[in-house]
C-alpha cells in the first residue's frame, strides 16, 4: 500500500488548505476582465501578480516561523506595531471580507439565477436577497457542518473547473484570444489580486505543518504556481471559446457555446462553492469582532451583514467592479502589512541572509510602492469611472 | 443572548408593524385622509414595545451593555429591512428617507430603551447627581 511519509503528508494537507483559501469565486471574473483589457494583457497581470503574491506569502510565512505562539495577521501587527495598528490591520480584514461577501453574493444569486429561472423565473433583484437573508441566518446559527464540507467543495470547484478546461481547450479558437472588447487596461489587477487573495490563511499553514513548519517555504510557491497555472488554462479555455462574448461570470457565456450541461454542473459547482465562502467569510467576521473586540455576537452577526446589505442596496450589481475595488485596495492594503511585517521581523530575527527567506530590500519597497499606486488608481478608477 | 429568539421577536413585530403600516396607508387612500397614515407608526411602535418586552423578559440576566447591543442591531435590522421594502416592493431608492422617517426611528429607539429599561429589574445605569455636601472643600467658610 502506498503511504506517504508524515512530512509529506503535512506539506500535501498545507497544500490543500492553500489551495484551497486562493481558488473561490475570484476565478469566474478573471476571463471577462481579461476580455476587457487584451487577453495577453490579463495574462501578464496573471504571471507578475502570481510571482508578487507567492513573494507576499513567503515573507508571511517567515513572519510566522520567526514569531513564536500562534496569532492572525492583525496579531502580529498589533505585536510589531502596537494596538493601534493593530486594530487597523483588522479592519482591513474585515473590509475585505466585506468585499468578498458582496462579490459573493452577486456571483451566487447570478448561479442561482441561470440555475432556477427557467423553473421559477424572478427577477435577479430577488435571487440576491434570498441569498442574503438565507446566508446570514444560517451564518448566525454556526457552521460546523458547512466548514467540514468545504474541503470536498473546493475539491468538486477544483473538478468542474478541470472538466471545464479540457472540454474547452478543445474549441479554443486563436482568433478569440486577439479580440478586445474595450481597452480597460487596469481592470485585471484589483480582480486578479482579489482571485489570488489567500495570504490570511498562510500563518495557519504553521499549525498545519507543526514540526515541518520550514517546508512552507516550499509548499507556497509550488501552491501558487498550481492556482496561476489553473486559472491561467481556465481563462485560456473561456476566452478562447467565447471571445467577445464573454459574460461576467464567464459560465453563462461558455454554456450557449458548450452546451447546457457546461451551465449547469459550474452553476451547480460555482453555487455551493461559492454559499460555503460566504458562510465562511461572513463567521470569521463575526468571530473576529466577537473575540478579539469583545461584541455580543448578536451585534458581530448584524455587522457582518449591515455593510453588504447596505451596498447591495445602494446599487452594486457588478460583481467584476466589487471584485476589482476589494481586490485592488483591501487586497492591496493587506499586502503591504505582509510586507511591513516582513521587513520588522526581519531586523528582528534574521541576522544572517541565510536564517530567512531573503529577498533585496529594494524588491520589498517595490511592492510596496507597487500596492500603494495600485490601491491610489484604483479608488481614483472607482470615483470617477 | 439567545439570537433566535431575537430574531423571531423581530420577525414577528416588524411583520405586524409593516402589515398595519399598509393597512392604514390603503385606508388614508380610501378615506382622503392623509392624517390616518400616522396609524400605521402608532400600531408599529406597539408591536415594538409588545415584542421587545417579551425579548427582554424572556433573556434574564442581560447586561446593560448587551441590552444596548440589542437595540442597536433591533433598530439597524428595522432601517436594513426599510429600505430593503423601499427598493425592492416600492421600487424606490434610499434617498426617499425624510424627516418624518427619522422621527419615526427615533420614536422606535426611544420605545426600545424603555422596554430596555422597565425590563431591566433596576439593574441600569443611574443619574445620580454629585452628593455636593460630601464633596464641599474642607477650607469653605
Amino acid at each position: 500500500m502506498f503511504q506517504l511519509s508524515q512530512a509529506k503528508s503535512a506539506q500535501l494537507r498545507a497544500g490543500q488548505s492553500l489551495v484551497g483559501a486562493m481558488i473561490g469565486v475570484g476565478v469566474f471574473g478573471l476571463p471577462f476582465a481579461f476580455v476587457k483589457a487584451g487577453f495577453f494583457v490579463g495574462m501578464a497581470y496573471l504571471v507578475v501578480l502570481g510571482l508578487v503574491v507567492m513573494t507576499l506569502q513567503l515573507m508571511m510565512a517567515e513572519v510566522s516561523i520567526q514569531t513564536p505562539g500562534r496569532h492572525r495577521i492583525a496579531g502580529y501587527v498589533q505585536k510589531y506595531f502596537g494596538k493601534r495598528w493593530g486594530i487597523a490591520s483588522a479592519f482591513i480584514t474585515i473590509a475585505m471580507a466585506w468585499g468578498a461577501l458582496v462579490a459573493y453574493v452577486l456571483v451566487g444569486s447570478e448561479f442561482l439565477h441561470a440555475l432556477l429561472y427557467p423553473i421559477i423565473g424572478g427577477d435577479i433583484f430577488i435571487y440576491q436577497v434570498s441569498f442574503l437573508v438565507i446566508g446570514f441566518l444560517i451564518a448566525l446559527h454556526g457552521l460546523k457542518l458547512v466548514a467540514s464540507t468545504e474541503v470536498y467543495l473546493v475539491s468538486a470547484l477544483i473538478l468542474a473547473l478541470v472538466v471545464i478546461v479540457v472540454r474547452g481547450l478543445m474549441q479554443v479558437e486563436v482568433s478569440n484570444l486577439v479580440t478586445l472588447d474595450g481597452f480597460d487596461i487596469f481592470l485585471p489587477y484589483g480582480v486578479v489580486l482579489f482571485s489570488l487573495g489567500g495570504i490570511a490563511i498562510v500563518p495557519e499553514l504553521k499549525d498545519v505543518l507543526g514540526r515541518y513548519k520550514a517546508s512552507m517555504r516550499t509548499v507556497i510557491p509550488i501552491s501558487t504556481m498550481l492556482v496561476v497555472i489553473l486559472y491561467g488554462l481556465f481563462v485560456t479555455a473561456v476566452v478562447g471559446v467565447t471571445g467577445e462574448a464573454t459574460t461576467q461570470e464567464a459560465i453563462a457565456g461558455l454554456g450557449t457555446v458548450l452546451g447546457p450541461w457546461v451551465l449547469i454542473l459550474g452553476s451547480i459547482l460555482g453555487f455551493l462553492a461559492v454559499s460555503t465562502s460566504f458562510l465562511i467569510n461572513a463567521v470569521a467576521v463575526q468571530d473576529l469582532l466577537e473575540y478579539d473586540f469583545g461584541y455580543t455576537r448578536l451585534l458581530a452577526w448584524f455587522a457582518a451583514l449591515s455593510i453588504p446589505t447596505i451596498v447591495i442596496l445602494a446599487g452594486a450589481s457588478n460583481f467584476i467592479e466589487v471584485m476589482s475595488f476589494t481586490g485592488g485596495v483591501f487586497g492591496g492594503a493587506t499586502g503591504i502589512t505582509a510586507a511591513l511585517l516582513y521587513l520588522r521581523v526581519r531586523k528582528r530575527y534574521c541576522k544572517s541572509p541565510a536564517k530567512c527567506f531573503h529577498i533585496p530590500k529594494w524588491m520589498v519597497w517595490l511592492i510596496l510602492g507597487l500596492f500603494v499606486i495600485g490601491a491610489m488608481i484604483e479608488v481614483v478608477f472607482t470615483l470617477f469611472h | 443572548m439567545r439570537p433566535l429568539r431575537f430574531l423571531l421577536m423581530f420577525a414577528i413585530a416588524y411583520g405586524l408593524g409593516i402589515s398595519m403600516t399598509y393597512f392604514f396607508i390603503f385606508s388614508a387612500n380610501y378615506l382622503q385622509q392623509s392624517n390616518v397614515v400616522f396609524g400605521g407608526l402608532i400600531f408599529a411602535v406597539v408591536f415594538t414595545f409588545i415584542f421587545s418586552w417579551l425579548y427582554f423578559r424572556g433573556v434574564p440576566g442581560l447586561s446593560w451593555r448587551q441590552r444596548a447591543e440589542v437595540i442597536a442591531v433591533w433598530l439597524g435590522l428595522m432601517i436594513l429591512t426599510d429600505m430593503l421594502f423601499l427598493v425592492f416592493v416600492q421600487g424606490g431608492s434610499i434617498s426617499q428617507l425624510t424627516f418624518l422617517t427619522v422621527g419615526a426611528y427615533a420614536l422606535q429607539l426611544f420605545t426600545l430603551f424603555t422596554t430596555a429599561y422597565l425590563t431591566s429589574g433596576g439593574n441600569h445605569p443611574r443619574l445620580a447627581s454629585p452628593n455636593l455636601a460630601m464633596n464641599q472643600p474642607k477650607d469653605a467658610p
